[in-house]
């Protein structure tokens, strides 16, 4: 039996390519905007923000040929669900890249100060994480591995962990009241911002991830909140409770 | 309902069954090689074989006869299927070629004796495959017609696309493709052509010795024999007449089988 | 539209006898390239295909006017052999229509008609091949075509029309006839072999040229004041703009189903 709609299958193995490739791009440049801004690299700063310009051309030509694709070759099933993640996983991606580009230029803002030891270490550890949930979440998506993109929740509560801390840490350091260097409010708040932002990044790795279940399965995390929701509605119908306004329905 | 078609059918096929046992039961016995050899005797009364000549005439009658009418007709058929369509000449040919379908067997015999025989002043051979031609020709053209039109449009369309002509397309594509049936029909209209008498009254004279010569001398046929000896009063010719009979109908049997194994033989290979 | 191209069609119009079929189509066919023909029932898209290797010629009370231009010269010019024109551009039909031939007479046909007597076999079997049938059949070329499946009958067909190496080669509806698999085999074998001749399609599934072609053509029909049904273009334009942004607004309803 000869395969049909090869040119069809092979576009669409190009734009699972080109998604890795997004993917990777995103990845690497993780440890680039976290090196500029503790180095205080103002060079590495316009460098990365060149390259979230690639980024952002290669993510509109994976948008533009899946669009193509889905006028042109009316996807079914498994190959309509490859469309549609490459699709969201591109907007995650990009959007992870502005991310970046946001920690990037934390580093002019920051310029000129120096940043706590202790808050430094929780920085790199942070981008570590960050890096890690990224290359395991690429991975899934790459080995279509469902179990594997399930996962990247679970290590994203890592992620989460560190970024209390490192806000707690912020307080500590900051605090007029505390031990601190004194109130310099500005650098609290831009660094703040910064482990914001990583957290931000574990979350979008967790998107993908969930991407990439759904490619999988066809199921979505959203799938059990919904049920969820479900279940309670049916239980006080039962229990005779009217139900009140802002229930789901 | 059912009983009542039972019926019919059995009333339909009782004249047939009753011919052809007749003749078998008449002429078979008086068949043998020496009737089939042996010239006709001169004079009624004689008893014996036999009907070589008549043999010899109807065969070569006929064959005169599909040598003149089958090749027009099927280019007459060819012409008014694929090149006539609705012109005037072509509604002209099929009108008359239907009206001469309906022209008695007779009349067609008087006509070739009026303008050929009285003009030559000879009876021959050639004269009543002239009138037997005649006969033929309105059917070959209307069957041969009608297998044309079953050749589907799109296979002259196939052949054209490609760069045939359209001669080539005829030849090389339509007419083989209703050969089949061309062929049946032409072979069906022979063997009534074989069996056909009142044509050939007025144009081939008698003859009592084989003449396989049709473009001189007088000569006889089957049915011509038939006609003459069954009303004769002698045993000897009727007794012939009978075993003529046989064998003008084993002759249009042989024919018909023929036509349906040639039929069945070029539909297979084609499909 | 620029006339680079060797295939290139002007101010066309079909008249079948008093009635105006096709009117006015302008349009340059690339090269190398799958075209698709799309529109309603009765926009005059196989009219029009038919025009362009002269087989409406065979239909009585046909005429057309205006151009149509292979290699500069305008093959409904007065001392032009249409023969030779339908040489060169070949066609393929809707319904698949082999001879009643063995296969290998079918494809030979076509050369056998054009003098070649020797190396047969070897035209056949690159046809044959070209048609993406060879393999199945190489073993029975000698039973008769009307013995294989539809899919495979039409794939003969495409056979027997490679088989005199055109530059073009029509399809008018193609698939139309077939079961899916069959037509999705036909339109692998469409891009395989858009590489040596120029392919023009005509089908009334849009999502087949979408999948299949290059540039697509928009057909419809108008009616005219006395009701007459007149077919002309709309809309050319690569197939990949054609169904996501379509520039004129028949164009977008038909794709989008809205009318058709």
């Amino acid at each position: 039996m000869t395969e049909l709609r090869k040119a069809f299958h092979e576009e669409l193995d190009g734009v699972r390519a080109s998604v890795i490739r997004l993917g990777a791009m995103v990845t690497e440049l993780i440890p680039r905007g976290t090196a500029s801004l503790l180095d205080a690299d103002i060079e590495a700063t316009a460098r990365i923000l060149a390259s979230d310009d690639e980024v952002d051309d290669l993510s509109l030509d994976i948008e533009d040929r899946c669009y193509v694709l889905l006028a042109r070759q009316q996807p079914m099933a498994s190959d309509l669900r490859s469309i549609m993640t490459a699709i969201r996983l591109t907007g995650e991606l990009e959007r992870s890249a502005d991310l970046v580009m946001n920690i990037a230029k934390a580093t002019r803002r920051l310029h000129g100060l120096t940043i706590d030891p202790k808050l430094r270490g929780l920085i790199a550890r942070m981008s570590d994480q960050a890096q890690r949930l990224f290359m395991s979440a690429i991975d899934a998506y790459a080995d279509a591995n469902a179990d594997l993109g399930a996962a990247i929740d679970d290590m994203d509560s890592r992620l989460d962990d560190l970024h209390a801390e490192f806000i707690r840490t912020i307080f500590a350091v900051y605090s007029t009241n505390g031990n601190g260097a004194g109130g310099d409010l500005p650098a609290a708040v831009q660094l703040a911002l910064v482990g914001r932002y990583y957290e931000r990044l574990g979350d979008h790795a967790v998107n993908v991830g969930e991407h990439t279940v759904f490619m999988v399965t066809a199921l979505r995390a959203e799938h059990l909140g919904a049920e969820r929701a479900r279940l309670r509605a049916l239980e006080q119908e039962a229990s005779g409770v009217p139900p009140s306004a802002d229930d789901d329905r | 309902m059912t009983a009542l078609m039972g019926l019919a059918l059995i009333m339909a096929l009782i004249p047939l069954i009753a011919v052809l046992g007749y003749v078998i039961q008449r002429g078979a016995q008086v068949v043998d090689l020496n009737f089939l050899t042996k010239s006709i005797p001169i004079t009624d009364r004689t008893i014996g074989p036999g009907m070589g000549p008549a043999i010899v005439g109807t065969l070569v009658i006929t064959a005169a006869a599909a040598l003149i009418s089958v090749p027009l007709g099927v280019m007459g058929a060819v012409y008014l299927n694929e090149y006539g369509n609705n012109r005037r000449l072509s509604r002209i040919v099929r009108f008359f070629s239907e009206v001469m379908t309906g022209v008695p067997s007779i009349v067609m015999g008087l006509f070739v004796y009026t303008a050929l025989v009285l003009r030559t002043k000879e009876l021959n051979g050639l004269a009543g495959a002239l009138a037997l031609a005649c006969l033929m020709l309105p059917v070959i053209i209307r069957s041969s017609e009608e297998m044309l039109k079953l050749v589907p449009l799109d296979q002259r369309e196939a052949s054209l696309a490609l760069g045939a002509r359209k001669v080539t397309t005829i030849f090389k594509v339509v007419l083989p493709a209703a050969a089949p049936g061309m062929l049946s029909g032409v072979l069906l209209a022979v063997a009534r052509a074989a069996g056909e008498t009142a044509p050939l009254l007025f144009t081939i004279g008698v003859v009592s010795k084989a003449n396989p010569d049709i473009f001189s001398g007088t000569n006889t046929t089957l049915s011509a024999q038939i006609f003459r000896n069954a009303a004769s009063p002698f045993i000897g010719a009727q007794d012939r007449a009978w075993g003529a009979a046989f064998t003008l109908i084993c002759i249009v049997f042989l024919f018909t089988i023929l036509a349906r194994l040639l039929s069945a033989l070029l539909t297979r290979r084609s499909s | 539209m620029s006339s680079s191209s060797p295939f290139s069609i002007a101010d066309l119009s079909v008249h079948y006898g008093t009635r105006l079929a096709v009117r006015d189509v302008n349009l340059d066919i690339e090269p190398q390239r799958i075209t698709a023909i799309i529109g309603p029932s009765g926009c005059g898209k196989s009219t029009f295909l038919r025009c362009l290797n002269r087989m409406n010629d065979l239909v009585p009370g046909a005429s057309v006017s205006g151009k149509v231009l292979y290699y500069g010269e305008d093959m409904y010019g007065p001392n032009v052999d249409a023969a030779a024109v339908r040489h060169r551009i070949g066609m393929v039909f809707q319904k698949p229509n082999p001879f009643p031939k063995s296969i290998y007479d079918n494809v030979a046909y076509g050369p056998k008609l054009h003098g070649s007597r020797k190396g047969l076999d070897d035209v056949v079997e690159e046809a044959l091949t070209r048609a993406a049938l060879w393999e199945e059949v190489k073993d029975k070329l000698k039973s008769s075509g009307l013995s294989l499946s539809g899919g495979q009958q039409q794939r003969l067909c495409i056979a027997r029309a490679l088989a005199v190496h055109p530059d073009v080669l029509l399809m008018d509806e193609p698939c139309s006839a077939l079961d899916p698999i069959a037509t999705a085999r036909i339109e692998e074998l469409m891009i395989e072999l858009r590489q040596d001749v120029t392919i023009v399609i005509v089908t009334h599934n849009m999502q087949q040229a979408a999948r299949v072609s290059d540039t697509t053509a928009f057909f419809t029909v108008e009616v005219g004041d006395e009701g007459g049904r007149t077919g002309t273009l709309i809309e050319l334009g690569e197939t990949k703009t054609m169904f996501s942004t379509p520039t004129d607004e028949r164009t977008h309803n038909y794709i989008t189903g809205r009318f058709g």
